[in-house]
């Protein structure tokens, strides 16, 4: 099992690796620079040692009166050494953030995201119907962010801090083996330590985020709600509730605050225990002219231990972060990996004249539930059919086969004679015009809204589309016009209206079938009179297929198929209906309880 | 601020004691380097054991006693920094929730939860910042400083000057870092706003075979983002590489001018030694440190400002005195005399002249569509604002004499959203009556149809609802709120636009047990639909906020122009 995981990330890591061959020049730049920059950084003790040397051996005869120089122009030239390879280390660190953030952000983290994006144009609706969009955005956000972090930072912990440190343990050795084993006991022995409290902490800290989510939904709900809690005298109850939340994230918080706050003074206590051996070991070392040392040398060591801990910190957090990189890395790869639409090779097309036919459907959207078995409809050019039913019936689905935003699992439907199987599912959709319950807008124009089917249209075209709707005038009121953005802060647009502008452009598409799916439903009462009229002329000559919660809108229709618990129950017209006195009579005599 | 600080009052026995401790960790910090100093010049140069080994000692010394001090101030800025947010949290959702309406609506639902939760957190953590940089950053400016003129005037001079000029560096590339992060920050949530309109737009997009373009939209977006995070990240990348070159450079400064001081004999006599100046080179990093957490936290100021505005707004508003009744019941006589009002900052009239009334027992239709003043009837109603014209009485007493929570023990409401709250199904219909039996909660629920739904589910009336209902649909969400409001003992039952996502036929049977279980009790049913309202004992029918037309379904038919086209649209010309 564990091997089998193994193996699982290790296929991760390397498909990330093939990921990021389009920028690997770019990294080995970035790796060559940040190795200029590791062998400079390690280059300043040894020239500060020197300077510390200069100083000590002139201050220590001339303090005692005794003949002394100090060579000005070594010092100086030395100083000037010093001051190089520091600027040189800087401006290559800068240099390689620069590289590194432009080549990662650019060529791999944004080609990811866009190949997610592009992903989508091949993935059935199913997919999307069955993941929340949350979590599809999670993924192209901080998985990929996350993704990119570790390629970012693999050159800084693995290439440049392991350098550093072979870097480091080479130079103290040959500086003094014995002085070398205190910074190499003590350092590493602060970083285990650090390491093992904040995994402690991290408990603690889940709790707090998990009370934090909890905390956020209670106190939305108080707030969304505030006339339902108003109403009942809901107050106290959602008072009491905050409070236990609140203090049992202060309980978490403060116990996860504080093992994480005594890492800096135990890492700060090592690190000085180690700064103090030097100091005691070096100085005796000195004193007594052991092994040839100086005081430049304890300077020396002083900053190498200081060295020490850095890379060994990034590497420790590097190796942290790769877990969770394999984990985001393995979500995203998921989602590219995902089985695609396959597109029917012939190219042919409906011939629009609006002919449709179910032959023994079957569908389901779960295997172990059944839904619609043994559907036959034959739909001839020009007629409306209706789809009536109660609530979570299942009217959508027919739409859903009809467009092939989901597949028959059995039998085959039909349009103008052709199997839309057979067909493209770009071509069989150019024959449909939709307008659905809930009206989707894109952020944009009215105008390209409007226009959205057919970008072609003239402006008049767009107009006299907007003008069938009745909501010509109310753009024209609007500031901008038809120039006016819809998004999502977009206030003085009502809902009604909204739905006004999918009718406009379903008009303006202008194909030979259409279907209406609640099409009014938040239009108001006065504007449906109006706007009837301009469906009356949309449903004129052309084959419609309507979902209608009022049934006074579709008492007209060719055939009227009743839908209930996702089967349908009768198929006839309103007539016959009436006369078989079943189920839909007991639906339309429901409305008309009181006046029959 | 002001308000604020209250809530700061009762760890200031803890604050003070904490910033005790950071003096004495800070100083130790400054204290091994001088130390090390001693060891060189007095334990090395002389050569005497003795003086090493005693100066390490008491460095190992200062350093435990140093981590203990750390140790403990952790302990006491944890129960600070918990405490201190525990108390404002609580403190503001306490405030919230107890706002009338006026206030309420004036800051508004996202502005409150703003308050109430970024808001807050990012109070209570800068409050810990601050405590450390306030406590920590002048000790070690000044700690840096006097120990650096221990050993030379004019090294403590560069020392002091290094300061400001290295905070002159860093400031301008830290304070746009946050206009930056914003500005991508506001990107990322560009590209997600598309992906999530391309998402739930699929059907139509489709539909017009637009994939494409909606791709081309996103990929644009995402380029966008890429653009704008590199900015940030780049102007970010640049603080520690600039940062070590100060203090690099302050080093060599100081070095220079240090070998050029110890060749000044009188100087050296002054007592300037050459472990003195190596240790007062050490103390730039320190301090450097110091300025570092000053310019991050500078830069903080602002927005912190903008939490600290924003949750005083809330705390600074008057409290509302308890709104609990007595719990009598009154008669359900209901009657509105001349009732007209304007929300607070409105000038425009949202009812004007609305009389009407209500007989108890009797079951009344209120109709109109969206934007005729229906739902601001129903908040007149439960008295959530008082009107500012005419009155209200409810039983023959006026609404005035009455006070809150007697209004609202008396008028039972289920709003227009079907509001449930995260929980079981039990708990949410008992709101209604917290003394009420598991078989009356039953009962509602049948009342409300949904007893098909508690048998479908195996845990019965423990089935839990996700917050704000997203496991269940928006006609369970209504049913669930009318069980929840017919629970509640009351003497006027309102339901607002509650039958508006069932269908006609359950919507019927509802009605009907409805009626059965609220007899001798008054209804009053706000909705757009006709076939809602028809059945009706008498139909009040409103537009513009004032009320067109009552009288019964055939009444209104003959009298009233608009009740006839509402009718005519919706059932069709055969029924009018």
């Amino acid at each position: 099992m564990k091997q089998q995981k193994k193996a699982a990330s290790g296929k991760v890591i390397f498909r990330i690796l093939k990921d990021t061959r389009p920028i690997a020049g770019w990294l080995a730049l970035g790796a060559f620079i940040s190795l200029v920059s590791v062998a400079l950084s390690l280059v300043t003790p040894e020239i500060l040692r020197a300077l510390s040397d200069r100083l000590y051996n002139y201050w220590e005869p001339a303090h005692l009166h005794q003949e002394a120089v100090l060579d000005n122009t070594a010092f100086g030239l030395e100083c000037l050494l010093l001051a190089a390879a520091y600027a040189g280390s800087s401006l290559a660190a800068i240099g390689e953030m620069l590289i590194m953030n432009n080549v990662v952000s650019k060529h791999f983290t944004c080609a990811i995201r866009i190949r997610m994006s592009d992903k989508i144009r091949r993935l059935p609706v199913r997919y999307v119907d069955q993941t929340p969009n949350g979590e599809i955005i999670s993924h192209m956000t901080d998985d990929v962010s996350m993704m990119g972090t570790t390629v970012h930072s693999f050159l800084e912990t693995v290439i440049s801090g392991v350098l550093k440190l072979l870097g480091i343990i080479v130079l103290v050795f040959l500086l003094n083996p014995i002085l070398a084993c205190a910074v190499i006991v003590f350092v590493p022995l602060s970083l285990i330590l650090s390491a093992k409290i904040a995994g402690k902490s991290e408990k603690y800290y889940a709790t707090v985020r998990k009370k934090n989510g909890e905390l956020y939904a209670l106190t939305e709900e108080t707030f969304t709600g505030f006339d339902t809690v108003k109403a009942f005298h809901l107050e106290s109850r959602q008072r009491e509730r905050q409070a236990a939340l609140c203090g049992d994230m202060r309980d978490a918080a403060r116990k996860g605050t504080f093992l994480s706050s005594i890492v800096q003074p135990i890492v700060a206590l090592t690190n000085n225990i180690a700064y103090i051996a030097i100091c005691i070991l070096g100085g005796v070392f000195v004193a007594n002219g052991w092994f040839g040392m100086s005081i430049g040398t304890i300077v020396a060591f002083v900053l190498y231990a200081r060295m020490f801990a850095g890379p060994l910190e990034s590497i420790a957090q590097g190796f942290s972060m790769l877990q969770n990189t394999i984990a985001s890395a393995d979500r995203v790869y998921k989602m590219l990996d995902e089985e695609e639409m396959t597109e029917a090779t012939e190219e042919t097309a409906p011939k629009g004249e609006g002919n449709v036919q179910f032959e023994d459907v079957a569908f389901s959207y779960d295997p172990k539930q059944p839904l619609i078995k043994d559907l036959t409809i034959n739909v001839h050019a020009g007629e409306k059919v209706a789809i009536v039913g109660p609530t979570g019936g299942g009217k959508t689905t027919i739409v859903n086969l009809l467009m092939r935003f989901y597949d028959v699992d059995g039998g085959r439907i039909l349009v103008d004679g052709k199997d839309i199987m057979k067909m493209p599912r770009n071509a069989l959709r150019s024959v449909f015009s939709m307008v659905l319950q809930d009206t989707w807008l894109f952020s944009g124009t009215i105008y390209d809204n409007i226009a959205y089917g057919r970008p072609d249209a003239t402006e008049d075209e767009v107009h006299e589309a907007a003008k069938r709707a009745h909501i010509d005038r109310f753009i024209r009121s609007l500031p901008k016009g038809y120039d006016t953005v819809i998004n999502e802060e977009t206030t003085n647009i009502s809902g009604g209206q909204k739905q006004l502008l999918t009718i406009a452009r379903a008009y303006l598409a202008n194909r030979p079938i259409l279907i209406l799916d609640e099409a009014t439903s938040n239009v108001d009462t006065r504007t449906e009179i109006l706007i009837q009229r301009t469906m009356d002329d949309l449903m004129r000559d052309r084959t419609s297929f309507v979902i209608a919660h009022r049934l006074s809108t579709i008492v007209d229709a060719d055939t009227i198929l009743v839908v209930n618990n996702g089967s349908i129950v009768e198929q006839g017209t309103h007539k016959d209906l009436l006369a078989k006195n079943g189920f839909y009579a007991e639906i339309y005599n429901s409305q008309y309880e009181l006046l029959n | 601020m002001r308000k604020i600080f209250p809530f700061l009052k009762p760890y200031k026995g803890p604050l003070i004691l904490t910033a005790v401790l950071c003096l004495v960790w800070t100083l130790q910090g400054m204290f091994l380097p001088y130390l090390m100093s001693r060891i060189v010049d007095d334990g090395i140069a002389t050569g005497n054991m003795g003086v090493i080994l005693k100066l390490g000692a008491l460095m190992l010394g200062l350093a435990i006693l140093s981590m203990l001090c750390a140790l403990w101030t952790s302990a006491i800025n944890a129960k600070i920094s918990a405490g201190f947010s525990h108390d404002l949290t609580r403190g503001i959702f306490d405030k919230a929730s107890g706002l009338g309406f006026e206030d309420f609506s004036k800051i508004g639902t996202a502005g409150l939860l703003t308050r109430s939760t970024h808001d807050v957190s990012t109070i209570s953590m800068a409050s810990s910042m601050f405590v450390n940089v306030v406590v920590v950053v002048p000790i070690l400016i000044a700690g840096g400083v006097l120990f650096a003129l221990l050993s030379d005037r004019v090294l403590a001079l560069i020392l002091l000057l290094a300061t400001p000029v290295a905070f002159l560096i860093l400031f301008p590339i830290v304070r746009h870092l946050d206009k930056l992060w914003k500005l991508s920050d506001e990107y990322i949530d560009e590209q997600n706003r598309l992906m999530r309109e391309r998402l739930s737009g699929i059907r139509v997009i489709r539909a017009f075979d637009k994939e494409a373009h909606e791709h081309g939209r996103i990929a644009h977006a995402t380029e966008e983002m890429a653009k704008y995070i590199i900015r940030a990240n780049v102007r970010a990348g640049y603080v520690n590489p600039l940062c070590m070159l100060v203090l690099n450079m302050a080093t060599v400064v100081m070095l220079l001018v240090g070998a050029n001081r110890l060749q000044d004999p009188a100087l050296m006599e002054a007592g300037l030694t050459a472990g003195g100046i190596i240790a007062t080179v050490q103390y730039v990093a320190l301090i450097l440190n110091g300025v570092m957490m000053l310019s991050w936290t500078v830069v903080f100021l602002p927005h912190l400002k903008v939490c600290i505005n924003r949750v005083t707004e809330v705390l600074a508003l008057p409290d509302e005195p308890a709104e609990t009744g007595d719990g009598t019941i009154l008669g359900g006589d209901l009657v509105l005399e001349n009732v007209g009002f304007a929300y607070p900052d409105s000038e425009l009239k949202t009812l004007s002249g609305v009389s009407l009334a209500v007989k108890a027992g009797q079951t009344a239709a209120i109709i109109g569509g969206t934007g005729s003043g229906k739902s601001t009837l129903l908040k007149l109603l439960l008295d959530f604002y008082p009107p500012t014209e005419g009155s209200i009485s409810l039983g023959g007493r006026p609404y005035e004499t009455l006070g809150r929570g007697c209004v609202r023990d008396n008028v039972s409401a289920a709003l227009q959203k079907g509001m449930v709250f995260e929980g079981t199904l039990l708990d949410n219909v008992r709101m209604g009556n917290p003394d009420a039996s598991e078989d009356d909660v039953k009962n509602a629920l049948d009342i409300a149809q949904m007893t098909e739904f508690v048998q479908s589910h195996e845990e019965g009336l423990q089935y839990r609802l996700a917050q704000s209902g997203a496991n269940i649909s928006g006609g369970q969400k209504q049913r669930i709120s009318i069980a929840r409001t017919i629970l509640k003992p009351a003497s006027v039952y309102v339901f607002d636009d509650s039958f508006s996502a069932l269908d006609y036929l359950t919507e019927s049977k509802l009605r009907k047990a409805l009626n059965r279980h609220l007899a001798g009790k008054t209804q009053i049913i706000i909705t757009q639909r006709a076939a809602t309202a028809m059945r009706c004992d008498v139909i009040f029918v409103i537009e513009q906020g004032s009320i067109v037309g009552s009288g019964t379904h055939a009444e209104l038919l003959q009298s009233c122009t608009v009740y006839r086209e509402i009718v005519r649209s919706q059932l069709g010309g055969d029924a009018a």
